[in-house]
């Protein structure tokens, strides 16, 4: 089949369609079909050149103990850059994490695994883990003098069953937050 | 009446295609005299501008308003974009883009307005980026996200070779590299604990080495005459490798470190650089090899115990030296990479230790403390021999004359080259030296007679290869080697005053001496310099 330079054209122009549409979709179905979990969060507050102002904060689950990866597993204990899943149990109000940290998501419907990367294995007992969840973006300039400490804050989150999050909002003492 | 009749005459002849003569021969058989039918016609052509103007006035009213509403309407959205549900706000996006390009189109093909066209299809093409980043907004999608860069750099460039338009085509290759600065650093351990690519999937990335690949191949076939381009992809295409070896590397538990990666990816880099004559993939190339070196061998002597890393800049000096060798029986296109590296990195290194800074770094070297054996690290020890080997067979090798288009290393040339090899091997043999003495009143080190002597030696040492390198351009009738060895002495003196005389001298008898020695070294070069270069045009 011949390319002519029209068809080559919409070719190109559709593959930016496709790229743009799939990414707003894949993200958009976690946010709708996704179990909705709420984590506790710990605040920093930097400011992003290409996306506007944006807070960066860690989760209470951001730090695992060692006893969290079980041996039979992590054999050598968990690496750097290493993809876990992390169980999630609900404690009252929000969810923290559960036993054990898996590598592959058992994907059960019961069951919520959020997925997180290794980024400090550490000399502590603790693990640091990341989730690519760690930066909500707001109106530029709310963000400036913000601070989480001595309230309640948690981010609300969907998780599908692949263990991907996608943040929904933040709430901060009970109320959506900024 | 008649006035009337002749005008509307006039007009009918003119709206059939008439000729100004045609209507004039017409008019006149009719009966009209000369002077009528020319007032005739100039109020037909007054009539006819009057109606362009409206026309046009028209044009420029529709055009401002059209300005004014695409204004009005990026306000709107821009002041309400909070509100906006994600749905509408990809439709903008999207609305946005597509008309970038549906206009720029239109001008091509319609219009055949080119230059128009070409940026309208980079301003789509950056709409197309700016909204990968606006969607990652929306869903709060990690700040470190070079995958984003990667989605554009895919979008850019296939718009850019389905739409013949080098200007997306350039776009991409600017998001590709900022893709790639991110990540190399990482491995670098003292400057970041944190990956740019940790949520990146290797998949993802080998697509990416894919098409920065296919991207420089195809350029080769569709574009004439872009080699910067052509190469700066197939550069793209080996950091991408580097880093998707990286990244499989550890989701399979770290099996190799990341310095034979840079090693492999290097010796592909240079693969390619010879199979499509790529110079920046032939640098790129060499210089990684100089890199897994310094890298590897600090390994290497860390595991030893071996705190002294004079060993590493012995091998960084034969590596030079070796591309210097290596450079003469190259090509035209090549040869200069391979020397200029090869001169700068010893020039670096002697530069370096002439300078007080560096003569204290050799104090630490040459330590007791330091345990400077470096036989304790059997991977320095077999890998410096290799070098010095390898060096010497050159050297044997460049003496005999090869194919005219192929220069042969002068005899002069070859006795400096091995005169620095000896060099910089005879550091690793030093004995304890103390070079430099801490003066804890005046917070600063001082240099011992030993440590004069050695500065004394590098700055002669370094001068001699700077002059040296002066004449081999002359000889070679290489005005590159001239002008770089000329700025390069010229910088070294500039230093020298600053980092060594200063102390010893009052700063005005300092200042005036200074000045008045620059003068006359700056006259001599440049007259030396004109010299030789005239004498080079002479003889072309």
């Amino acid at each position: 089949m011949k390319f002519t330079p029209h068809i080559k054209f919409l070719l190109a122009v559709t593959l930016q369609v496709v790229i743009l549409v799939g990414l707003f979709v894949s993200k958009s179905l976690t946010s709708l079909t996704g179990t909705e979990v709420l984590l506790k969060i710990q605040p920093v507050d930097p400011r992003d050149p290409l996306r506007g102002d944006y807070v960066t904060y860690q989760y209470e689950i951001s730090r695992l103990p060692r006893s969290s990866f079980p041996a039979l597993l992590f054999p050598k204990g968990p690496a750097y850059g290493e993809q876990v899943f992390v169980p999630l149990v609900k404690a009252g109000d929000y969810w923290t994490a559960g036993y054990p940290v898996l590598q592959e998501s058992p994907r059960k419907k019961e069951a919520v695994y959020l997925k997180a990367r290794v980024v400090d294995t550490g000399e502590s007992d603790f693990v640091r883990l990341e989730y690519g969840l760690e930066q909500y973006f707001i109106p530029e300039g709310a963000g400036q003098r913000v601070s989480f400490f001595n309230r309640e804050a948690f981010a609300k989150i969907r998780v599908d069953k692949f263990g991907t999050g996608v943040i929904q909002e933040l709430l901060v003492d009970g109320k959506k937050w900024p | 009446m008649e006035k009337a009749a002749l005008l509307a005459r006039a007009q009918h002849l003119k709206s059939e295609g008439k000729s100004k003569e045609e209507i004039y021969l017409d008019l006149l058989k009719s009966g009209h005299r000369v002077d009528e039918i020319e007032a005739a016609y100039k109020e037909l052509a007054k009539k006819e501008n009057e109606g362009h103007m409206q026309e046009r006035t028209v044009h420029i009213i529709l055009t401002v308003g059209a300005l004014l509403i695409a204004a009005g309407v990026f306000s709107f959205v821009a002041s309400n974009w909070q509100e906006l549900g994600r749905v509408t706000k990809l439709l903008i996006l999207l609305v946005a883009m597509l008309t970038a390009h549906g206009v720029g189109f239109y001008m091509k093909e319609k219009g055949r307005y080119l230059k128009t066209a070409q940026a309208f299809f980079l301003v789509g093409s950056t709409i197309y980026g700016a909204s990968i980043f606006l969607i990652a907004q929306m869903f709060h999608i990690a700040s470190n996200w070079p995958d984003g860069f990667i989605l554009w750099m895919f979008g850019a460039a296939a718009f850019g070779f389905g739409a013949s338009s080098l200007a997306s085509l350039w776009l991409a290759a600017a998001t590709g590299l900022t893709a790639t600065i991110g990540h190399p650093v990482e491995f670098f351990g003292s400057f970041s604990d944190y990956s740019q690519y940790i949520f990146s999937s290797s998949v993802f990335l080998v697509i990416a080495t894919a098409v920065t690949f296919a991207s420089g191949w195809l350029l080769e076939r569709v574009f004439s005459g872009k080699a910067v381009l052509r190469e700066i992809f197939f550069v793209l295409s080996a950091a991408f490798l580097f880093i998707t070896l990286t990244v499989l590397n550890r989701d399979i538990g770290d099996i190799v470190s990341w310095r034979v990666l840079l090693l492999i990816t290097s010796a592909v880099a240079l693969a390619l650089a010879y199979k499509k004559q790529l110079l920046l993939s032939l640098m790129g190339g060499l210089i990684g090899i100089g890199i897994f070196w310094i890298f590897q061998s600090s390994t290497w002597l860390e595991s030893a115990g071996i705190t002294s890393g004079i060993s590493v800049i012995s091998g960084v000096a034969l590596i030079g030296l070796i591309y210097y060798v290596l450079g003469h029986m190259q090509r035209e296109k090549f040869m200069t990479a391979y020397v200029a590296l090869g001169f700068l990195s010893v020039t670096g290194l002697l530069f370096y230790f002439s300078l007080e800074d560096g003569v204290r770094s050799l104090t630490d070297f040459f330590a007791k403390h330091a345990q400077k054996n470096f036989t304790a690290s059997f991977g320095v020890v077999g890998t410096l021999s290799l070098f010095l080997v390898a060096l010497l067979f050159l050297l044997w090798y460049s003496r005999e004359p090869r194919a005219s288009h192929n220069p042969v290393l002068k005899s002069s040339e070859a006795l400096g080259v091995f005169a620095f090899a000896a060099i910089f091997t005879a550091l690793l043999f030093m004995p304890e030296l103390e070079l430099t003495r801490y003066d804890q009143f005046a917070y600063h080190h001082n240099l011992t007679p030993a440590g004069f002597t050695a500065a004394l030696v590098f700055n002669v040492l370094i001068f001699a290869e700077l002059t040296g390198f002066i004449l081999t351009g002359y000889i070679r009738r290489h005005i590159w080697r001239i002008n770089l060895g000329a700025l390069l002495l010229f910088i070294f003196i500039i230093v020298k005053y600053f980092d060594w005389f200063f102390t010893f001298l009052d700063k005005s008898v300092f200042f005036i001496s200074a000045g008045a020695v620059l003068f006359i070294v700056g006259f001599l070069m440049e007259r030396g310099r004109r010299y030789m270069l005239h004498e080079i045009h002479s003889s072309h």
